[in-house]
């Protein structure tokens, strides 16, 4: 069993009586790279600070390591933070911020230098360490931030947007790295994005929230394929959705279900409460024409990434699809002008209104 | 929070004994005797001609100085703000030079130079052109007004060049497009847009003008509030007109300072900050405009001229010129016994000063700008109160209120004298911490307490050292301000031994022999000494020099 | 945090930085004479009494600031206000400090109190209660810019009477005797020398032509030695000074021909001094040989002062017998006038806010009213000009009840309203003149 970490348990927040946060409770286990995936505005930068100290809850605990920190100062938490804007000390060298949190804590000069110059070799910093952060790129300011988080050996490290002020390609790289240096650090992190593409890239957990709230728990698989709601599943990747209505339960589990573009049967495990639902699938989800379950359209845009092809058809209904395909079997499902596909029952993702 | 709060009731008690009590007890008791609502004090002054007199020409002076620093300074800014010529930085900087010696220093020398036997008349006689000496000084009032003109011009042309300097110079373009002539368009969208910043200058130049101690003092002319409040100083204990007259002042001045703020807030229309790249035209008649603004620069640096001239002069009698020089006047500004203990106590109490300030004025930003807590509000408005209290009022307020205690000005002025050094100039290294406050992140904080760092070592290893070069200028400002502070000083020091720099200038200008010239010594000191910093200080805000020179 | 809390607190004790014992003294002899004056008695005290001590002094402005200063400190501590000596001033304000009580009586070694003849002039040079000592003695007269004159091809005046001359017009420089005590001790002189009447016509004559008031008697002479007044009015020892700095060539002294007052620079300490032995040391110090010779030696001469000739008379005849570059002797002054130097006390106060109202206040207007006088020559406005709104016989009457705020507000008042009606109507019907 994984060792928990970091326990926080219904958690409130206003400001200046407007809501933010809204019972938020969540636990974090021992090498977790925990995600908090949102839209901006949702308040999870504001969940945070209250985790980091920075801000107080109205109500709520927040357990780290079996102690109840939630009245704790910033400064005796031992949590460690990256800003999403660095936050680097403008007066001081690469290594002097690095080095600072070491300093507080009075180690001996040569353990700070040595810790220093191991952190700069894990980031890969050695190079700039004597240069101030002005003169430094934005990717390696990321890294100094990182490494100065990092080298006091707190016990959870929070990640604020780390990437968000990055180009596309150095996004790339530092994920890579940040993933790379979450193996080698074996460190707990808990990381804000709005960008789900790090989070699956990244994550070993997800939580999805979405106004003031945590919407969705889960491993990005389970979320990916099993989301909780429509908001969750446009969030994570792309999905196609057909409003419908729930006409007859043919059997345990297989419903029969009535929308424009026709009849659908779909598995179901469990009852929605009410008739009317959408019907979704991914992409990707798709076989070409079988007998049932079958969407006919003309093809809209097509867009080549190489491995994939995204295709967007329009059917005679006025839907719009989007379909992901192996290039090569693009002729599959091709019959004169029109792109014919159908999903597989078991691939169906039925969602609540 | 606790510990905030106690840390927040601390300073706001502090501010409100040595700011607000002495005001308090000002107006106690100017309208209180033995415990009853009276305007008995109040009959009694004004019922006295002579004083009656005294505060028609405190306005009739304050009024007249705002005249003629408006006819230099607002066609000075103009001139630098639309034309470009070569050396314009430089000039602009030499422009504030005359800022660095107030006209209570210059003044000592000026009266060798536009006495009727002195050297402006002999030149005038010898070239022919006048038969008979003319007096210039006057009864001193005269000398009063071109001195305190040549000083305070730069501050009405730092503040319209500000002005300029965020206006939108299409608006006058497109003035011009609607067929507006050039007088048109300044009466009615140039003037009524720079009017805020010219009304603002206008109000410190008019509190400077009526509340200036030094100059009358030494032009020996006693028909003005200033030197009427500093001589009931002496029999404060049996004369309660003294009060009387500092309410006045502290009337006028509270009374300009709202209408000030609440007409600037009425009339600023720009709703942000926009920086016009306007084009500088390139002006023709590059003699005239060489030659004038060459002549006014000497002109307003003569009194610095004589200032340095007297101090080195072993005689100067009946000649333009000093016949023979000497340089023995430097020789006992730094052994002569007062001389020493005067630049002594000055550095003492300036350097305390601007260290309380800086500590005081950072913490006060920080606490606005940081903290949430209630009654803030309080705070702010406490920190900006000197800015509405002459010298003059609060040092009379202190002698008044702490005369017998153990504070007692008599018994030793120290702490008193600093104090009013840094309160008074408190709101400036507050709202220059507040701004560079605003503009630090808080993230930098945030970052260092994540790191397990406590309150003090974040302030000291990360908020000082980043907002410090701006409250370094400010600091430097601060300390030659409290150098060369003349109110204050004049009024607190009694004994000797606590004489600062121009408490000792004034009394060595009223010696027989060589005092004047050891004056003038000391006053060059403390005229470079003033220079260097605001030197250092415009390098280091630039542009910015001006708030320093501004209200609200 | 703390830091700033613990700084707060700490800032009082800066005021012990400067805490130390010592004498007192409140005078309004200039920085030379302090300075001179401690150094020689420090030597001496040491060398006396094999231990140190500082002289501290304060100062207000002129005599009538430190007196105002004094009584109004007394009034709130009427046991004693932390000041040991009052030093200099003439001989007034001692009268008065006498009277209201404020002065501690010492007495002088028999055998030093011998040499000092009890009178000069008429004038007692000690009390002979022994509150207050003479230490050195003054002559008044008049200081005149010697280039300016020939300038100006002005006459020099032999007497007070002179000054009043319209050739004078705007070229007089005169100081505030509410400020100055000296200045106040001419215009006594002036009345005592001419009497009630033909006094304050000279009084008036010579305001007429003053170019305007200054605060302080220094301040005038160093006027006469720019050349903004070609002559002024002046104390022995400030025109000494200015003749000494810019030579005899160029600045000159007369004492008005039987017209002028020889009058003792007094000591006196004061009720409660917190340090009364230091202090009656002090007075002895002053009656040495070596301090009264202190005070007419040049600079630099053996046994004279080392950096400001200090140009006063010393008190003690003994010291006469040297031959000096100032050949004066003020005991061998014959033409002194007779003085009545009680009266002189008492009216002190009254005839300070007299000129004050009658002249001062509203200078502007008599200067102006003045001038039409002399362009007229009508005597009918000059009579007018000379009026006031006092009779000498009342005099005693005013200066007994002067001290009632509301009494004296009322004839200030009174005074000035007439002084400005006065010098108004002047102006109008010179204009109609004209």
């Amino acid at each position: 069993m994984e060792r928990e970490i970091l326990r926080v348990e219904n958690i409130e927040k206003k400001f200046d009586g407007k809501e933010v946060l809204k019972n938020i409770s969540f636990t974090v286990y021992e090498n977790d790279f925990f995600f908090i995936l949102g839209p901006s505005g949702c308040g999870k930068t504001t969940f945070l600070r209250i985790i980091a100290g920075f801000t107080q809850p109205d109500r709520g605990r927040i357990i780290l390591n079996k102690k109840d920190i939630t009245n704790l100062p910033p400064n005796k938490r031992n949590i460690g933070f990256v800003f999403q804007n660095y936050a680097l000390w403008p007066h001081m060298k690469v290594k002097e911020n690095i080095a600072y949190g070491l300093k507080i804590r009075k180690y001996t000069d040569e353990f700070v230098k040595r810790k220093v110059e191991e952190m700069l070799e894990i980031t890969k910093l050695k190079e700039i360490k004597d240069l101030y952060p002005n003169q430094i790129s934005g990717g390696q300011q990321q890294r100094v931030a990182l490494a100065r988080a990092l080298i006091v050996d707190p016990l959870i490290l929070l990640l604020d947007e780390p990437l968000s002020n990055l180009d596309a390609k150095l996004r790339d790289e530092l994920r890579r790295e940040l993933k790379r240096i979450h193996k080698e650090t074996e460190k707990t992190m808990i990381y804000v994005t709005h960008d789900q593409k790090e989070a699956m890239t990244l994550s070993t957990n997800i939580a999805i929230m979405k106004d003031k709230e945590i919407i969705q728990i889960g491993s990005p698989y389970e979320i990916y394929t099993n989301p909780k709601n429509l908001f969750v599943a446009s969030f994570i990747g792309e999905i196609n959705v057909i409003k419908g209505k729930i006409v007859e339960k043919i059997k345990e589990n297989l419903v029969k279900i009535e929308t424009d573009e026709g009849y659908f049967f779909s598995d179901l495990y469990k009852i929605p409460n009410s008739k009317d639902i959408f019907l979704c699938f991914r992409p990707e989800s798709i076989t070409k024409e079988e007998r049932i379950n079958v969407i006919k359209g003309r093809l809209k845009e097509y867009e080549f990434l190489g491995e994939t092809l995204k295709l967007s058809i329009i059917t005679e209904k006025g839907n719009i699809f989007k379909l992901s395909i192996s290039p090569y079997d693009f002729e599959k499902y091709r019959r004169g002008e029109n792109i014919i596909f159908s999903v597989e029952k078991e691939k169906f993702i039925i969602l609540e209104e | 929070m606790k510990k905030k709060y106690f840390l927040f009731v601390l300073i706001s008690f502090f501010l409100i004994y040595f700011l607000l009590y002495p005001v308090f007890h000002i107006f106690i008791q100017s309208f209180f005797q033995k415990g009853k609502f009276t305007l008995d004090v109040f009959k009694l002054t004004i019922g006295n001609y002579i004083i009656r007199k005294s505060i028609i020409n405190s306005f009739l002076l304050g009024i007249i100085v705002v005249f003629t620093t408006s006819i230099i300074g607002v066609p000075l800014a103009f001139i630098f703000d639309r034309f470009y010529f070569k050396g314009k930085t430089i000039l602009r900087i030499l422009f504030l030079l005359p800022m660095i010696a107030s006209p209570f220093v210059s003044g000592i020398g000026i009266k060798q130079v536009i006495s009727r036997f002195g050297s402006l008349n002999i030149l005038l006689l010898k070239l022919g052109i006048i038969k008979n000496p003319i007096s210039f000084l006057g009864s001193g009032f005269l000398g009063i007004i071109i001195l305190q003109t040549l000083h305070l011009y730069p501050i009405m042309f730092l503040n319209i060049s500000s002005s300029l300097n965020n206006f939108d110079i299409s608006t006058e373009e497109a003035s011009y497009n609607l067929g507006a002539s050039w007088f048109q368009t300044f009466l009615k969208i140039t003037f009524p847009l720079i009017l805020p910043g010219y009304f603002s200058a206008s109000s410190i130049i008019f509190i400077w003008s009526i509340t200036d101690l030094g100059t009358p003092l030494i032009f020996e002319y006693n028909n003005l509030i200033a030197v009427r409040i500093y001589n009931n100083i002496k029999d404060i204990n049996t004369n309660p007109t003294g009060y009387a007259l500092v309410f006045i002042v502290l009337f006028i001045t509270i009374s300009l300072f709202i209408f000030t703020k609440k007409y600037i807030e009425k009339t600023s229309y720009t709703t942000g900050r926009i920086a016009t790249l306007h084009s500088e035209k390139i002006i023709e008649r590059k003699f005239l405009l060489y030659s004038s603004l060459f002549l006014l620069l000497f002109i307003s640096l003569i009194p610095h001229i004589t200032l340095l001239l007297y101090s080195f002069s072993k005689k100067w009698f009946f000649s333009i010129l000093p016949s023979q020089y000497t340089d023995e006047y430097y020789k006992i500004v730094f052994t002569h016994r007062l001389t020493k203990t005067g630049i002594f106590n000055s550095l003492i109490y300036s350097s305390i000063s601007t260290t309380i300030d800086i500590l005081l004025g950072f913490f006060i930003g920080y606490i606005l700008v940081r903290w949430k807590i209630k009654c803030k509000g309080l705070l702010d408005i406490l920190s900006m109160i000197p800015l509405l209290i002459p010298g003059i009022v609060l040092a009379f307020g202190y002698v008044g209120l702490f005369s017998n205690t153990l504070l007692d000005p008599i018994k030793n002025p120290v702490f008193l004298i600093i104090l009013s050094y840094s309160l008074r100039r408190l709101p400036y290294i507050v709202r220059t911490t507040y701004s560079s406050l605003l503009q630090l992140n808080e993230n930098l904080e945030e970052a260092s307490y994540s790191l397990g760092a406590d309150d003090i070592t974040t302030f000291k290893r990360i908020i000082f050292p980043i907002v410090s070069p701006g409250i370094f200028a400010g600091g430097i400002l601060a300390f030659s301000f409290s150098l060369m502070e003349v109110s204050c000083s004049l009024i607190l020091a009694v004994r000797e031994k606590f004489y600062p720099i121009s408490k000792v200038i004034y009394i060595l200008s009223g010696r027989v022999t060589d005092g004047p010239n050891t004056a003038c010594a000391l006053g060059v000191f403390g005229m470079i000494i003033t220079g260097i910093c605001l030197f250092i200080s415009i390098k280091i805000f630039s542009k910015k020099i001006g708030d320093f020179f501004r209200i609200g | 945090m703390k830091i700033r809390v613990f700084l707060i607190f700490f800032l009082p004790l800066f005021n012990f930085l400067y805490s130390e014992k010592n004498l007192i003294i409140i005078s309004p002899h200039w920085e030379g004479v302090k300075i001179e004056i401690t150094r020689s008695f420090c030597e001496w005290y040491e060398k006396n009494y094999k231990e140190k001590v500082k002289v501290e002094w304060i100062d207000q402005g002129g005599t009538s600031d430190d007196l105002k200063y004094v009584e109004s400190l007394f009034k709130k501590n009427p046991n004693g206000i932390g000041i040991d000596i009052f030093f200099g001033g003439g001989l007034s304000p001692y009268l008065k400090l006498k009277e209201e009580g404020f002065l501690e009586k010492y007495k002088l070694p028999q055998n030093i109190i011998k040499k000092i003849p009890k009178l000069c002039g008429g004038i007692p040079n000690y009390d002979n209660e022994f509150y207050w000592y003479g230490v050195v003695l003054s002559t008044f007269g008049i200081l005149y810019n010697k280039m300016a004159l020939k300038f100006l091809k002005l006459p020099l005046p032999k007497t007070w009477k002179d000054l009043g001359e319209d050739y004078y017009y705007s070229y007089l420089g005169a100081a505030d005797p509410r400020h100055s005590g000296s200045m106040h001790m001419m215009y006594e002189i002036i009345l005592q020398a001419y009497g009630w009447e033909d006094g304050w016509k000279t009084i008036f004559s010579i305001a007429g032509n003053t170019k305007n008031f200054s605060l302080s008697a220094s301040e005038v002479s160093r006027q006469t030695s720019i050349g903004e007044v070609a002559l002024s009015l002046s104390i022995d020892s400030y025109a000494l000074s200015q003749i000494e700095v810019n030579g005899r060539e160029n600045m000159g002294f007369i004492l008005p021909e039987g017209q002028t007052v020889i009058n003792p620079d007094c000591i006196g300490i004061l009720k409660g001094a917190p340090n009364i032995e230091v202090a009656k040391r002090f007075i002895d110090f002053l009656f040495s040989y070596q301090a009264q010779l202190l005070w007419i030696k040049g600079k630099g001469e053996k046994g004279g002062p080392k950096e400001y000739s200090l140009n006063r008379f010393p008190i003690m005849p003994e010291i006469y017998d040297l031959e000096f570059e100032i050949d004066a002797n003020p005991y061998k002054i014959q033409n002194t006038i007779k003085y009545d130097f009680q009266l002189a006390a008492n009216r002190w106060p009254i005839l300070d806010d007299m000129i004050g109202c009658f002249i001062i206040d509203c200078h502007t207007q008599l200067k102006k009213a003045w001038s039409i006088i002399l362009k007229t020559k009508d005597e009918n406005l000059k009579k007018k000009f000379y009026e006031i709104p006092v009779d000498k016989k009342v005099q005693r009457f005013l200066w007994e009840n002067w001290k009632d705020p509301v009494f004296r507000n009322k004839y200030l008042n009174e005074w000035i309203e007439f002084s400005l009606r006065k010098f108004k109507n002047i102006i109008i019907e010179g204009k109609y003149l004209m």
